[in-house]
């Protein structure tokens, strides 16, 4: 057991950089949680108006009263251009004088005055708002109502709301951490980076040409060389992974239902990210490169594979190119889990098979380069 | 007679149509200090790496302690010790961490380690220096750092591939003491090296090799004989005519006199008597005499004279 002693001593002292980013990881996975909250809910937003009513009618006052109930009407102390300019109202209306009458007469021009800020979202809303509460009087009118009573059938007839649910939290059935799913969409990276950032740089160092060959004459065998590597490495992916799914229950309540699902998903993806990393420390002769190498290969798989932008809106070349990264897989899953893409668990148990054939085919080429690699130390 | 510890018959290896090792037949006995002599490219690291099984071979045997060595042959193994010239140890473990784990690969019990482990600290004279970590080691300390770590479970056959390459004086020194002081608590010592004046100052047992071949075995003594050289006489001299040049020329046994910047130098082969017969020839012509040295031929001259060529800094 010394290889494997010798490899949680020397890990120990890798450790603390790997450290940073499960510490960066997790304090941007706080914040997230704490701005997800309301990630389930939908409220209507309101735009701010500023009413004028020159009228003083009972019609202009419904209208008024009408606006109140369904936005937010404001009164300012600084002009309204200002206040439009300073963004502290949205919207300002005029009911010019002679609005009731204009209306009884059919007359719907010049009934107000408006100003707000040119293409501004709120803008159009409330010119659209007004535009379908005097179509709305119209039509009541035609149907034989007077002016006041039209403006109630109106409002009662834009009262009528489509109802809003949030597919992403699959009516209650997807609690905790799915609620703002960014910790189990970034994991990969950060999983991949730990790994590579450690492990490589640690069998870099064990399997590094003078001290192999000195422990090549010692009385270890070979099997027993690389099964305490193995254990060692094993050992510390799977440390890896509980921390992160215990540091993610910790911080999100637990999971449940579909939860499970990533959970798999995530150790899946450990494996073929334990095995990148061992590869990696057969290709690369220096520790020191180790950092740099983890950057690039860990953010350009990710890029490339969906982990910082969903795959839905990524450009279909580069999710071709995707395809050939295990990461991909394992983000195409987890988009399934959490509702960005509809879930089907057959393509579930497909992207997860799809992982574990790169960890298949990583394994043999990780072996097939050390045994190149000792063959060539032979000579 | 003593038992051997290594015994190479007939040993064969080709990298394709290059024959590293040809018909190579070694013997070192217990207790030796055997040193391993050649040129750039003759074999040396080649016949190590055979012995140690970590080369494959194309004929003949190698035995260790009598039993047949083989790449599974851990018995066999677990008593041999390897210092090469790289420094072999982890940057990330101190000294006393490296020592241990190399020698934990040979010992298992921790009482026995722990013991084991002081002992190689002692003889390396790294007490002051456990809890460093390598990176804060001089040069010197980190060979004895590098001997620690291959001499620490106590093997009974060390091998040392030129371990004082880059080494300061007093660190060679040092090291050189420590291998005789191996040698002397029992170990079988096996040293390369491209330094002829420490294979003369610690080797009991010398083989010379070129183009994979043992050119010449024995003691040094042995080996000097081996060479046309036996003596060269030097005298310094503010003159030396031409005829009593040739007198000196034509003396039996002298088989080269030259005359160069005021010294005359004479090569003998044998015979008794030599620097007085020069001498009374250069009385005899009223010649005065300066400073008269006469020097036995080193292991370079035999080096040089068998192999004929020069040892170089690099090992093959």
């Amino acid at each position: 057991m010394q290889l494997f002693k010798l490899f949680m001593r020397i890990l120990k002292k890798k450790l603390p950089l790997a450290m940073v980013y499960v510490v960066v990881f997790m304090l941007l996975c706080v914040a997230f949680s704490a701005n997800g909250d309301n990630e389930g809910s939908f409220e209507e937003s309101k735009v701010s108006v500023v009413i004028t009513d020159n009228d003083n009618t009972p019609e202009s006052k419904a209208l008024t009263d009408y606006i109140a109930s369904r936005q937010k009407v404001v009164e300012t102390k600084i002009p309204v251009k200002d206040a439009l300019f300073y963004n502290q109202i949205s919207f300002s209306l005029t009911i010019n004088e002679g609005y009731a009458h204009r209306l009884a007469g059919g007359d719907t021009e010049a009934l107000f005055t408006q100003e707000y800020v040119h293409e501004s979202y709120g803008a159009a809303y409330m010119t659209s708002f007004l535009d379908e509460y005097v179509s709305c009087i119209r039509a009541a009118m035609l149907s034989g109502e007077d002016t006041l009573t039209a403006a109630g059938s109106a409002a009662s007839a834009m009262d009528t709301a489509a109802e809003v649910e949030m597919l992403s939290s699959d009516a209650g059935k997807l609690t905790g951490l799915l609620s703002g799913h960014g910790f189990f969409r970034y994991l990969p990276y950060v999983i991949l980076s730990v790994m590579m950032m450690s492990l490589s740089s640690v069998l870099i160092s064990i399997n590094s040409k003078e001290v192999r060959y000195r422990t090549n004459c010692s009385s270890v065998s070979p099997t027993s060389y690389v099964m305490q590597l193995l254990g060692g490495s094993v050992e510390f992916m799977l440390g890896v992974w509980l921390l992160f799914m215990v540091l993610g229950a910790v911080l999100e309540g637990g999971f449940s239902g579909r939860g499970w699902l990533q959970v798999l998903n995530s150790f899946v993806f450990s494996i073929v990210a334990t095995l990148i990393a061992a590869m990696i420390s057969l290709l690369l002769r220096s520790a020191q490169a180790v950092t740099l190498i983890s950057n690039v290969v860990g953010l350009a798989m990710s890029f490339i594979s969906g982990v910082f932008v969903p795959q839905s809106i990524m450009n279909s070349s580069v999710l071709a190119v995707g395809k050939f990264m295990p990461m991909y897989w394992y983000t195409k899953a987890n988009e399934m889990i959490v509702g960005t893409e509809v879930y089907h668990t057959n393509e579930y148990v497909q992207c997860l098979l799809i992982q574990a054939g790169f960890a298949a085919a990583l394994a043999a080429v990780t072996l097939v380069i050390f045994r190149l690699k000792m063959k060539t130390n032979e000579n | 007679m003593a038992e051997n510890v290594v015994k190479i018959e007939n040993l064969v290896k080709r990298y394709g149509e290059l024959i590293a090792l040809d018909h190579l037949d070694l013997e070192i006995k217990a207790g030796e200090v055997f040193g391993l002599l050649g040129p750039n490219g003759s074999g040396k690291t080649t016949t190590i790496n055979c012995l140690l099984s970590l080369l494959s071979y194309d004929k003949g045997s190698i035995e260790i302690f009598g039993k047949k060595m083989s790449p599974t042959a851990y018995d066999i193994k677990k008593d041999i010790g390897i210092i090469m010239q790289n420094v072999a140890v982890f940057e990330e473990l101190t000294v006393q961490e490296n020592i241990d784990y190399f020698c934990g690969l040979y010992i298992t019990d921790k009482a026995k380690r722990k013991q084991y482990v002081d002992e190689a600290i002692s003889f390396a004279g790294l007490e002051d220096f456990r809890k460093f970590f390598p990176k804060k080691l001089s040069g010197g300390l980190l060979r004895r750092l590098n001997i620690a770590c291959g001499i620490a479970h106590k093997p009974r056959l060390i091998i040392l591939d030129e371990p004082t390459v880059a080494v300061d004086p007093q660190s060679r020194n040092k090291i050189l003491e420590g291998i005789e002081e191996l040698n002397r608590n029992g170990a079988t010592i096996i040293y390369t090296s491209h330094y002829m004046e420490e294979v003369e100052q610690i080797c009991t047992r010398i083989a010379i090799m070129d183009k994979g071949r043992k050119i010449a075995e024995g003691t040094k003594e042995e080996l000097k004989t081996m060479i046309k050289n036996t003596e060269t006489i030097t005298v310094a001299l503010h003159e030396l005519p031409e005829k009593v040049l040739d007198e000196i020329s034509a003396l039996s046994h002298i088989y080269s006199a030259d005359y160069t910047d005021g010294t005359l130098t004479a090569c003998c082969s044998g015979g008794r008597h030599n620097l007085i017969r020069i001498l009374e020839i250069l009385q005899k012509n009223d010649l005065h005499i300066g400073k008269v040295t006469t020097a036995q031929p080193t292991l370079n001259d035999v080096f040089l004279e068998i192999t004929g060529k020069a040892l170089r800094d690099k090992e093959d």
